[in-house]
């Protein structure tokens, strides 16, 4: 499916909304039952996913890190004891550290704009060059962020979730979460501007 | 959200890029997720439980034996925080902090206040034995010892003196971590993690130590040379926990000449209280409890209470437990749908100022909470009232 990432992100959440009400028996039953886990991997397989490729704009790594966040959640589902809400967050939780451990690597080999930049074409679908410039200039700007700056603005603005939902994940306070999507916004408009496009 | 986020959301609903996942990968992956499960040992120990041992151990109780006792905790540390942080055991920064003779600290409340805060702390208990709290925003300063407290108002030049420590905490900062963890996550059934991340506020890797239950949140940033914290949040907690935030901590720093020596100011109007004095103990909130059993009191308020919250009634209901504001009551209770049970009263040694019950409520989702309500009788004027005091630790949900 290809399509808009705002549109596409509010269907998700859509589906995991009308999910929630036996969410949490089938978390109690994944702890002992592995067609249960297999269940409760495939309804938020999408999720994670999506996150990934949206702090990394790339399929690829996208695929690479989603595995590496199902298998730790494997290892230690043991330990998770909370709400159907809450292992959404918990699981949010374990993607960004996984996003930012990777981007951190990727720093340091100095090849992550590089890498972001030659993914970018192919995954634009014929939408003419200027949708094509625009995630170009905007995967360039996000990835300038620092990493806490990312995943704000990747968890508003592409996984729509509220400001508390976000502080939940970050483990911070609505207030902070706040004052730093301001702060992510401005730097992201600045950097874009400068580049040339208006956002 | 605000026009700038707004026209932001615009621009990227213009973008058009191709984030389906493929379902072969996701296919192939839970392949081996489950190989993954099968591979795990079946008796797997659950690292809740092996921290509930450990803490409920005569053993660990038995100084004597402090050398052993370390060895096997952090042999079953590893245990604890495989695939997380094998160099670091909770255990370290219980022992670290059991070390703490002084801190001093920045913290927010949950209005977002800030507030500033140095403790002497008795390293034999961990109890927090001499207090100094400015409140710049509440303009008012308060000096505790475990022999009288001050309450300063600059502004006011008022001063108001209560016996004994007035500044009481459940949590002793001498042993915060292992207060937080054994007194409201573990009653809880809750779940620790350990991760390490770069943190941007220091520039340097830091332990996050996650300790979740239904009802509370904690993430604290340890540092990995001293072990201790060097910043705490509360992404959640019960009502009645005051501190939000502790974003800058400072240990066993020398502390400022004549810090816990309060002069009264001159021409300073005092006030002497006794008890200590706070909101409850302010007539203006609470029912009367003349002409009625304490025992009949106590079940009066508490039917109060809960019937103004089920109602949305939240100004009522502060009005009947003044130590929580009306926006906090409403953050906390605006799910509960009905009152289930009032239980027998009791006392706790801890809790001097009154008496708790077990009380159950039902949240619109089903979910059942249970929290142990203070009632607070005082006489004021010869007449007799009640008020409601917070509640005692630990508030759990029950399935």
């Amino acid at each position: 499916m290809i399509t808009g990432i705002c549109k596409l992100r509010r269907e998700v959440h859509a589906n995991s909304e009308s999910r929630v009400v036996d969410e949490g028996q089938l978390i109690e039953q994944a702890r002992s039952n592995p067609e249960a886990f297999a269940r409760l991997y495939r309804r938020h397989y999408d999720v994670v996913f999506r996150y990934c490729v949206h702090r990394l704009f790339d399929r690829q790594i996208a695929e690479d890190i989603t595995s590496e966040v199902f298998l730790s959640v494997v290892e230690n589902f043991t330990r998770f004891k909370g709400s159907e809400e809450q292992f959404r967050n918990w699981i949010y939780k374990i993607a960004t550290n996984a996003v930012n451990n990777h981007l951190r690597k990727a720093a340091r080999r100095g090849d992550l704009l590089k890498h972001a930049g030659g993914t970018t074409a192919g995954q634009v679908v014929d939408c003419g060059s200027s949708s094509q410039e625009k995630l170009a200039l905007l995967k360039e700007a996000v990835l300038s962020l620092r990493p806490r700056y990312q995943t704000i603005m990747t968890l508003r603005f592409f996984e729509n979730l509220k400001l508390t939902e976000i502080a939940e994940v970050l483990g911070s306070s609505d207030g902070t979460v706040r004052s730093q999507l301001a702060r992510a916004l401005a730097k992201l408009r600045k950097k874009m501007n400068a580049s040339g496009q208006e956002v | 959200m605000d026009d700038n986020e707004k026209q932001f959301e615009n621009f990227i609903h213009q973008i058009k890029f191709d984030d389906s996942p493929d379902y072969d990968h996701r296919d192939t992956l839970e392949q081996d997720l489950l190989a993954a499960i099968q591979k795990q040992p079946r008796q797997r120990r659950k690292p809740i439980e092996i921290w509930r041992i450990i803490m409920k151990s005569q053993i660990t109780k038995l100084a004597v034996a402090a050398v052993i006792i370390i060895g096997v905790i952090l042999g079953l540390s590893a245990i604890l925080e495989k695939g997380a942080t094998s160099a670091y055991a909770i255990e370290q920064t219980i022992e670290a902090m059991r070390n703490i003779v002084t801190v001093h600290f920045f913290a927010k409340d949950w209005n977002n206040r800030g507030f500033e805060t140095w403790i002497k702390v008795n390293p034999e208990t961990g109890e927090n034995d001499y207090h100094y709290l400015n409140e710049p925003e509440r303009g008012q300063i308060s000096i505790s010892t475990p022999e009288i407290t001050y309450f300063y108002h600059p502004k006011e030049n008022k001063v108001r003196i209560a016996r004994g420590q007035a500044l009481r905490s459940d949590i002793r900062f001498g042993r915060y971590i292992e207060d937080i963890l054994d007194r409201v996550i573990e009653p809880e059934n809750g779940e620790i993690q350990i991760n390490k991340e770069h943190d941007p506020n220091t520039g340097k890797e830091v332990i996050i130590l996650w300790a979740q239950s239904p009802s509370n949140v904690m993430e604290a940033f340890i540092d990995p040379e001293t072990k201790l914290p060097i910043r705490i949040n509360f992404v959640k907690a019960v009502l009645g926990q005051a501190v939000k935030s502790i974003d800058e901590i400072y240990y066993n720093e020398p502390l400022p000449e004549g810090l816990f020596d309060f002069e009264i100011p001159e021409d300073a109007q005092v006030i002497r209280e006794q008890p200590p004095l706070s909101v409850i103990d302010n007539p203006n909130y609470g029912i009367s409890a003349e002409d009625l059993t304490r025992d009949e009191a106590r079940i009066k308020i508490i039917k109060e209470f809960w019937y103004d919250v089920i109602n949305k009634d939240f100004e009522s209901a502060h009005m009947l437990l003044p130590v929580a504001s009306v926006k906090r009551l409403e953050k906390v209770f605006a799910e509960v749908a009905e009152l289930i049970s009032i239980g027998e009263p009791f006392e706790k040694p801890n809790i001097n100022f009154g008496i708790l019950t077990p009380v159950r409520v039902r949240f619109s989702h089903g979910k059942i909470l249970e929290l142990y309500q203070i009632t607070h009788f005082r006489r004021i004027d010869g007449k007799l009232s009640c008020v409601l005091a917070g509640e005692g630790q630990p508030v759990k949900w029950i399935e």
